[in-house]
């Protein structure tokens, strides 16, 4: 059974229409890439699938239950902005992910977090951004979540951390869960990836394995990503 | 160390190839624990269904072999290593004859240059 | 779940409490210092201090409440409607319990306010007579024309606790309201506060007046004008709190719609 489903999913801002009569399957153990524009209905999906936003049409479903209690215990998310109150410390937030989440492995955030040297007494407000955006990351993939939503997790860091942050994702996820990671920078994600689904105007107009990608066209996703959205 | 990929073929087969060549070079010896799945990915920073992927095929092929609780381990038979080597030798030939051909060189000047490139090698 | 929001909302108020609390008793220390100051030192320099720092000490009682009021509905906006929603949201809770939790920890930290703001005139008037002397004189008035100081109180009491939820929950929904747009969310939670609270006035003043006309046009005359003291307090308790509940509920029904259903993070 696939661990995330669309459903003629659409998404209407006012007059303006984000998502258009989506479907989609994403089945678990697999790393997908969620790839097009900004702008192009990436935000919007998962904010969906974490009940964030509620659909106009069509419905999303997480393990095949409908976003709410129960599938927001199976799913670790990754949003854009960090999201941590400035005035906690590591444990305070330590304990706050150990107490609302039972898949949560505090043993494995405290490691990785002693590996960058980040103390539990540091606050939010004394880390640079950069160190807030890991901190944020190693809470999310230190949960043994079924899906993992990753929105943007490499938009505007440096090399060094993009690397860490790869390696964060390829050394904790569980090899039965799926990964979807939403972004517009393909060339740094796509040895990542098992699967690509693009996505522009609010509809999917892709979505395939990447080795068949590679093996068919002769390509990188990349550069079939910037051959099929070339700007005239 | 993140390994580089180009973008002609699958990530998988690249990374076949790499570990190919670490068996052939001696880099892993015959014998040779390899690192688990999870590990091994994260040192290529690639997927670990894409390295999984890359060791059966290996594992098909002989040159590397899995014990069901210990992991994978290089094959100690000499003999699959020399026919991996000669058909990674064979394959860069292939490669470099291709891109000969791409710029205009005709067999027999392309090995005329060889020989030369090799006589002064050995002179050196 | 319930309890471990109220748990990690109640350490976030607590923190934002804690100076608010420290100053107040500060201030009431410097207020009695001052009242010895007037009964001991009789210059005009240091009477002026001491009624400046009187004065001080009784406007910080009036801030106190207020500015609680302000900071919890200031953590509200922050958990639920801006970036730290991110994670409010993605807890595995429904919304209503969050709403919950913050309502039972906003209620408890006003109330924890008003007996700040008391314990604050118990210090500040300590071991001062006049204090004393009014206070028992006020209950012997109200004995006197027939009022029972005791269930007095308890009534004001319901009144005051109803008064606290349906503001809070007035503010939690012009919050969530406000939010919902894209742009100028904290100008329009003001907004929509002031539309919610004129359109509140404007409601129970025609329902006062209506339920006024109804009983004079009925009885030919006004129950509650004739009738003994004692009634008055009873009748418009209940119509009150009727009142306050009827509110409490269309606030709560809103701040869950918005939160639910029309969610905005930025």
């Amino acid at each position: 059974m696939p661990i995330f489903t669309c459903e003629n999913l659409t998404k209407r801002y006012g007059t303006v229409l984000a998502l258009d009569h989506i479907n989609l399957n994403i089945e678990p153990g697999r790393i997908v890439g969620l790839l097009g524009p900004n702008g192009s209905g990436k935000s919007t999906m998962i904010k969906l699938a974490n009940g964030l936003l509620t659909p106009t049409e069509g419905r999303i479903l997480i393990d095949g239950k409908a976003p709410g209690v129960e599938t927001k215990a199976i799913v670790s998310y990754l949003p854009e902005r960090t999201y941590l109150a400035n005035w906690m410390s590591v444990r305070q937030i330590l304990d706050y992910f150990q107490d609302f989440y039972a898949d949560f492995d505090r043993e494995r955030a405290v490691k990785m977090l002693e590996h960058l040297n980040i103390a539990e007494t540091q606050r939010i407000k004394q880390m640079s951004k950069g160190t807030r955006e890991k901190v944020q990351l190693i809470l999310v993939m230190s949960r043994r979540a079924k899906l993992y939503l990753l929105d943007e997790p490499i938009g505007g860091v440096d090399p060094a951390a993009r690397d860490y942050i790869l390696n964060t994702i390829i050394g904790n996820y569980d090899p039965s869960a799926a990964v979807i990671i939403s972004t517009h920078l393909i060339a740094d994600v796509e040895q990542l990836l098992d699967e690509v689904v693009f996505i522009n105007g609010g509809h999917i107009i892709r979505h395939t394995p990447v080795d068949e990608i590679r093996e068919q066209m002769g390509m990188s996703v990349d550069a079939l990503f910037r051959e099929e959205f070339k700007c005239f | 160390m993140r390994w580089e990929f180009h973008n002609e073929s699958p990530i998988y087969a690249q990374v076949m190839e790499r570990v190919e060549r670490m068996i052939v070079s001696g880099a892993l010896p015959p014998g040779e624990r390899l690192p688990s799945v999870r590990v091994f990915a994260q040192e290529a920073g690639v997927n670990p269904n894409t390295m999984q992927k890359a060791l059966t095929e290996l594992e098909r092929g002989g040159l590397i072999y899995s014990q069901r609780t210990s992991g994978h381990f290089v094959t100690e038979d000499q003999a699959v290593i020399a026919r991996a080597r000669e058909a990674l030798a064979e394959m860069q030939t292939e490669r470099f004859l291709q891109s000969m051909q791409e710029l205009g060189f005709t067999s027999a000047e392309t090995a005329e240059l060889l020989h030369r490139k090799l006589e002064h090698k050995e002179e050196e | 779940m319930f309890l471990k929001l109220v748990k990690h909302e109640s350490h976030a108020a607590a923190r934002a409490m804690l100076p608010l609390l420290l100053g107040l008793l500060a201030m009431s220390l410097l207020a009695r210092g001052s009242i010895w100051l007037v009964d001991t030192v009789d210059s005009p320099v240091t009477n002026v201090i001491a009624v400046f720092l009187i004065g001080t000490f009784f406007l910080s009682c009036a801030a106190m409440v207020v500015t609680t009021m302000i900071l919890m509905m200031v953590r509200f906006a922050k958990s639920v409607h801006s970036d730290e929603g991110y994670l409010t949201h993605t807890l595995p809770v429904n919304v209503s319990t969050i709403l919950l939790s913050h309502l039972l920890v906003s209620f408890v930290a006003v109330l924890l306010s008003f007996g700040a703001v008391y314990l604050g005139v118990r210090i500040a008037t300590l071991g001062v007579n006049s204090y004393k002397a009014m206070g028992l004189n006020l209950s012997a008035i109200l004995n006197q024309v027939g009022i029972d100081t005791g269930s007095m109180l308890l009534r004001l009491g319901c009144i005051l606790g109803m008064g606290i939820l349906v503001t809070i929950l007035m503010i939690s929904a012009a919050i969530s309201i406000g939010h919902s747009f894209a742009t100028g969310k904290t100008g329009k939670s003001v907004l929509f506060f002031f539309v919610l609270y004129f359109a509140q006035q404007l409601i129970s003043s025609v329902v006062m007046v209506a339920v006024i006309a109804a009983e004079y046009s009925t009885t030919g005359s006004l129950a509650m004008e004739m009738d003994a003291v004692n009634t008055i307090p009873s009748t418009m308790l209940w119509f009150s709190m009727a009142q306050l509940t009827f509110f409490g509920g269309v606030y709560y029904f809103l701040t869950w719609f918005m939160t639910k259903k029309h969610l905005n993070l930025a």
